[in-house]
C-alpha cells in the first residue's frame, strides 16, 4: 500500500508522542535543577533538541527516499548497516515496552485496581498490534481524528484546575538554580524526547519531502507549548515538591479539579484520553520496530514478525509488571538511560553523518549512475 | 478467498461473543448494595494503635429518605470502627466485624482527634495519598478537645450525616472567612516548604438548646458543630489553636479571604444634630466582596520588615447607629474605621504567631525566599528563631462601593 502521509498527520503524531512522555510519570520535574525553574529548561530544551537532531534531520533530507534503516545500510554497508538497523529495531521495541509498562502501572494503580495485569496487557497489546497491522496510513488517519480531541481536552483540563493553581510557586525565577543546572536539565529533556523517529521512518511516504525540517520544528514547538502548559499547571497546582511525590502528577492534578459544581471527578475522562494517547505511542513504536526488521529482512508482505514483536513487548511488559517490578527506577531517569537515548538519537546518526561526508563522492557517483534508488 | 472471508466472520463472531461474556463488568464488579460508602473518616490514637471511625451511608435507605423529613434520617447512617498499627490495617480490621467492604471515594472530611493530632499526623496520612479511592480534596479538621468519633455522631439539622454537615459548613467559608478551608492536597502543597508550619481546620462540639417544641420534650439540649478557628501545627503535630477572630486575621494575612463580614464600633460624633427615632446602636457591618493581600519584605540593615497590604471592596451590610451613610464623608470615616478593625485582626494574629506559637504559620519565609533569595539562603535554617523577631506593618484600604437598597438607617429621620 503506497499511501502518502501529509505534513499535518506526521506533525500530530510527533506532538502526541512527545506529550505522552510528560503526561505519564512526568520525569521532567526530576531533571536538573528539579525545582520551580523547570519551565526554563523546557523552553531551552528546544535548542538542544534541534541540535541533537541535526544528524538525523540532515540524513533524512539527504536520503529522503529511504527510511533510517535503509540509509544506514547504504552508509555503513550491508552487514554493519543491517546490524545497526537491527539495534534500532530493538531500541524501538524497548521504547514500546517502557511505555506499555508505564501504561499498565498507571491503569492498575489508578482505576482498574482489581483487574489482572495480564488481562490489561493482552487487551492493550492486541489493540496496538492490530492498528500496526493495518499500516501507517490507518494509524495516521485515526490519529488525525483523535489527537486534536486529546490536545483540546488537555487544554480544558489545564484550565479547569485554575482554582488550584498558585503561580507564585514559580518564584523566585532563576535564583535557586544556575546556568549549568538549567543547561544540564535542558540537555536531559532533549535526550528523552526521541520522537523524531516516526519522521525518519515515514520520510519516504511524505507528500512533501522538501519540508522535513519545517515539519520537525513545528512539531517540537507545538509539543513544547503543551509540555510547558502541563508541567506549569501541575507544579503550581500540586506544589513543586508534592508533584514529585506523585507517581502520575498530571493525573493527581486532574483528580483535584473541582470547578463550577459540574466539573469534578473527571479523571475517568482524562484516563480515556490518556489511554488513547498511549495506544498511539505504543503502536507507533511497535510499528517502527516491525518496519525496521521488515526492511532488514527485505520482506515486502506482512509477515509474522509484527506478531512476534507484539508478543515480545507483551511478555516483557508482563515480566516487568508482575515478576520483576521496576516502578521506582522509572521516574528519575538514570544516567544509563540518557546514554542509551544519546547513542541512538545522536551518536549513531552522527557517526553515520561523518561516514557519509567522507564517502560523499562515492555516493554522488552512485547517484549519477542511478544505483542509489 | 471465500474461505478467508468465512474465517474472518468466525473470528469476529467469536470476538463479539467473548466480549459480551467477559466485558460485562460482572467479573470483579462492586455493586452499590455491596459497598459501604464512607462519607467521613475519623482518626484517633488508642495506645500505640490507630483507631479509625468511618461514617457509612446506607444507600438503600438513603434513597428512600431523600423524600422524607430530615428528622427521620437517623437510620441511613452507621458507624464502623477498626484498630491497627497502621491506618490501612485499621481499615482492613473493619470488614472482620462489619458486613461490607468500605468504599472511600465519597468521603469528604478527615477528622483528626485532638490526641491524635498532638502526637503527629503525617505518618498516618500516607494511605490517603497512596490509595486511589480517597480523594485529594478531603477536608482536614482537628476535633477540638475531643476524640474524632465524638464529633462524628453529631448531625446537622439538614445534612444527612455528620460528614456532610462538616463539609457543608466548611463550604460556607465564603460567607464568613472565620474558618480554614484546607484540603489534604492543599496541606501537602505547602508542607514541604522549609519555612511553613501548616494551619488546618478545627471542629468543636457545642451544646445548644433545642428550639423545636416537639423535640424539646425528649431532649432539651442537643449538640451542634462549630468550625470557627484553626489548628496551628508545628510541622505535623498540633501546637495550639487560632480563635475565630485570629483565623479571620490569618485569612487576611494569607490572602485567603473569599468573603465575610467586618463588624466594628461605629466612630462617635457622626450623629450630631441628627433626629433619631428610638435607640441607636453601636456597630456597623460591612460585607467583603473582594479582598487581595500583597506581602512584601523589606530588609534594611539586616532587619526584616514585612509589609502587609490589604485591599478590600465591600458593601455596607448593616448600620445600627443613626449615621448618614448617604454622606460621602461619613462613608470615608466608616472605611477608615473598618480598615482599623482589619488591622487589629491582623495584628492580633501576627502577635499570636510570633509571641505565643513562635513559628511561621503564614508562609512569610516563603515570601522572603521569593523576594530575597540570597538572604533566604543564609537565614532559612534559622528561620523559626528569626520569625518571632521580624517587624511588620499593616496597610488596609477599604472601598465601600454600595450601601444596599435603603440610604440612611431606619432610626434616622430624613430631613427632606
Amino acid at each position: 500500500m503506497n499511501e502518502k502521509v501529509s505534513s499535518r498527520q506526521i506533525i500530530f503524531l510527533i506532538i502526541i508522542n512527545r506529550i505522552t512522555t510528560i503526561l505519564t510519570v512526568m520525569s521532567t520535574i526530576y531533571m536538573s535543577p528539579a525545582n520551580q525553574d523547570i519551565w526554563i529548561i523546557i523552553i531551552l530544551s528546544f535548542f538542544y533538541t534541534m541540535l541533537s537532531s541535526i544528524p538525523l534531520l540532515y540524513l533524512a533530507n539527504k536520503f529522503n527516499d529511504f527510511t533510517i534503516i535503509g540509509y544506514l545500510e547504504k552508509i555503513f554497508g550491508k552487514v554493519l548497516g543491517k546490524g545497526i538497523g537491527a539495534l534500532y529495531g530493538v531500541f524501538f521495541g524497548t521504547i514500546a515496552i517502557l511505555f506499555s509498562y508505564i501504561t499498565i502501572q498507571m491503569i492498575r494503580s489508578s482505576f482498574l485496581t482489581d483487574t489482572k495485569p495480564g488481562m490489561i496487557i493482552s487487551v492493550l497489546i492486541v489493540i496496538c498490534v492490530y492498528i500496526s497491522s493495518k499500516g501507517m496510513g490507518t494509524m495516521l488517519s485515526s490519529g488525525e481524528l483523535f489527537i486534536p480531541i486529546i490536545l483540546t481536552s488537555l487544554i480544558a483540563f489545564a484550565f479547569l484546575g485554575y482554582k488550584n493553581i498558585d503561580l507564585s510557586l514559580l518564584l523566585p525565577v532563576y535564583k535557586d538554580s544556575n546556568f549549568l543546572d538549567i543547561n544540564i536539565g535542558a540537555i536531559q529533556l532533549s535526550l528523552i524526547f526521541i520522537d523524531i523517529y516516526p519522521l525518519t521512518v515515514i520520510v519516504p511516504k511524505l507528500e512533501d519531502k522538501k519540508h522535513i525540517n519545517k515539519i520537525f520544528v513545528k512539531s517540537v514547538c507545538y509539543s513544547l507549548l503543551f509540555v510547558l502548559m502541563v508541567v506549569i499547571v501541575t507544579q503550581t497546582g500540586l506544589g513543586i515538591e508534592q508533584a514529585k511525590h506523585s507517581n502520575f502528577p498530571f493525573l493527581t492534578y486532574v483528580r483535584r479539579i473541582k470547578a463550577y459544581s459540574v466539573f469534578e471527578r473527571i479523571e475517568s475522562v482524562y484516563t480515556i484520553m490518556w489511554i488513547s494517547a498511549m495506544i498511539i505511542k505504543i503502536t507507533t513504536y511497535i510499528y517502527l520496530s516491525y518496519q525496521s526488521f521488515k526492511e532488514i529482512f527485505r520482506k515486502q508482505k506482512k509477515g509474522i514478525s509484527l506478531y512476534i514483536i507484539g508478543a515480545l513487548v507483551g511478555l516483557t511488559t508482563y515480566y516487568l509488571a508482575e515478576i520483576n517490578p521496576m516502578m521506582v527506577e522509572i521516574k528519575p531517569i538514570q544516567l544509563s538511560e540518557y546514554i542509551y537515548y544519546f547513542i541512538f538519537k545522536t551518536l549513531i546518526p552522527l557517526i553515520a553523518l561523518v561516514v557519509y561526508l567522507f564517502r560523499r563522492k562515492s555516493f554522488e557517483k552512485q547517484e549519477r549512475l542511478g544505483n542509489f534508488r | 478467498m471465500r474461505k478467508l472471508i468465512k474465517k474472518n466472520k468466525i473470528i469476529i463472531l467469536a470476538y463479539i461473543l467473548m466480549s459480551s461474556i467477559l466485558l460485562t463488568s460482572c467479573i470483579g464488579s462492586r455493586e452499590l448494595q455491596t459497598l459501604a460508602i464512607v462519607t467521613a473518616i475519623g482518626l484517633d490514637r488508642e495506645g500505640e494503635e490507630v483507631l479509625i471511625t468511618c461514617e457509612i451511608i446506607n444507600p438503600t435507605t438513603a434513597s428512600s429518605l431523600m423524600s422524607s423529613s430530615p428528622t427521620s434520617s437517623t437510620n441511613n447512617i452507621v458507624f464502623a470502627q477498626g484498630k491497627g498499627r497502621t491506618v490501612f490495617e485499621a481499615i482492613r480490621d473493619i470488614p472482620l466485624h462489619f458486613d461490607r467492604k468500605l468504599f472511600f471515594s465519597h468521603s469528604n472530611v478527615l477528622i483528626l482527634g485532638e490526641e491524635f493530632a498532638k502526637r503527629g499526623i503525617t505518618e498516618f496520612m500516607d494511605i490517603f495519598l497512596r490509595d486511589n479511592e480517597p480523594r485529594e480534596n478531603l477536608y482536614m479538621v482537628v476535633a477540638k478537645g475531643v476524640m474524632a468519633y465524638e464529633i462524628m455522631g453529631v448531625r446537622g439539622e439538614l445534612s444527612q450525616s455528620a460528614g456532610n454537615y462538616i463539609y457543608d459548613i466548611i463550604e460556607n467559608f465564603k460567607y464568613n472567612g472565620k474558618c480554614v478551608e484546607m484540603t489534604m492536597s492543599e496541606y501537602y502543597r505547602y508542607y514541604y516548604d522549609v519555612s511553613n508550619e501548616p494551619v488546618i481546620g478545627v471542629v468543636e462540639k457545642i451544646e445548644k438548646k433545642v428550639i423545636d417544641e416537639e423535640r424539646k420534650k425528649d431532649t432539651p439540649t442537643k449538640y451542634i458543630l462549630d468550625i470557627s478557628g484553626g489548628a496551628a501545627l508545628k510541622r505535623d503535630y498540633l501546637l495550639g489553636y487560632f480563635s475565630e477572630d485570629e483565623i479571620f486575621g490569618y485569612n487576611f494575612i494569607t490572602n485567603g479571604i473569599k468573603g465575610g463580614l467586618i463588624t466594628f464600633k461605629t466612630p462617635k460624633g457622626l450623629t450630631k444634630g441628627a433626629a433619631i427615632i428610638g435607640k441607636e446602636g453601636e456597630f456597623t457591618s460591612v460585607e467583603i466582596f473582594y479582598a487581595k493581600t500583597k506581602r512584601n519584605i523589606e530588609i534594611t540593615e539586616g532587619k526584616i520588615l514585612l509589609n502587609i497590604d490589604v485591599k478590600l471592596r465591600a458593601g455596607l451590610g448593616e448600620e445600627s447607629k443613626a449615621v448618614d451613610v448617604g454622606n460621602l464623608e461619613v462613608i470615608h470615616i466608616l472605611e477608615e474605621a473598618s480598615s482599623k478593625e482589619v488591622k487589629r485582626l491582623i495584628s492580633a494574629t501576627m502577635d499570636k504567631g510570633q509571641k505565643q506559637f513562635k513559628q511561621d504559620n503564614f508562609s512569610i519565609g516563603e515570601i522572603v525566599h521569593q523576594q530575597h533569595p540570597e538572604v533566604w539562603k543564609e537565614i532559612s535554617k534559622d528561620w523559626n528563631s528569626i520569625f518571632p523577631e521580624i517587624s511588620y506593618k499593616v496597610n488596609v484600604e477599604i472601598d465601600i462601593v454600595k450601601t444596599g437598597i435603603i440610604n440612611v438607617p431606619s432610626n434616622l429621620r430624613k430631613r427632606r
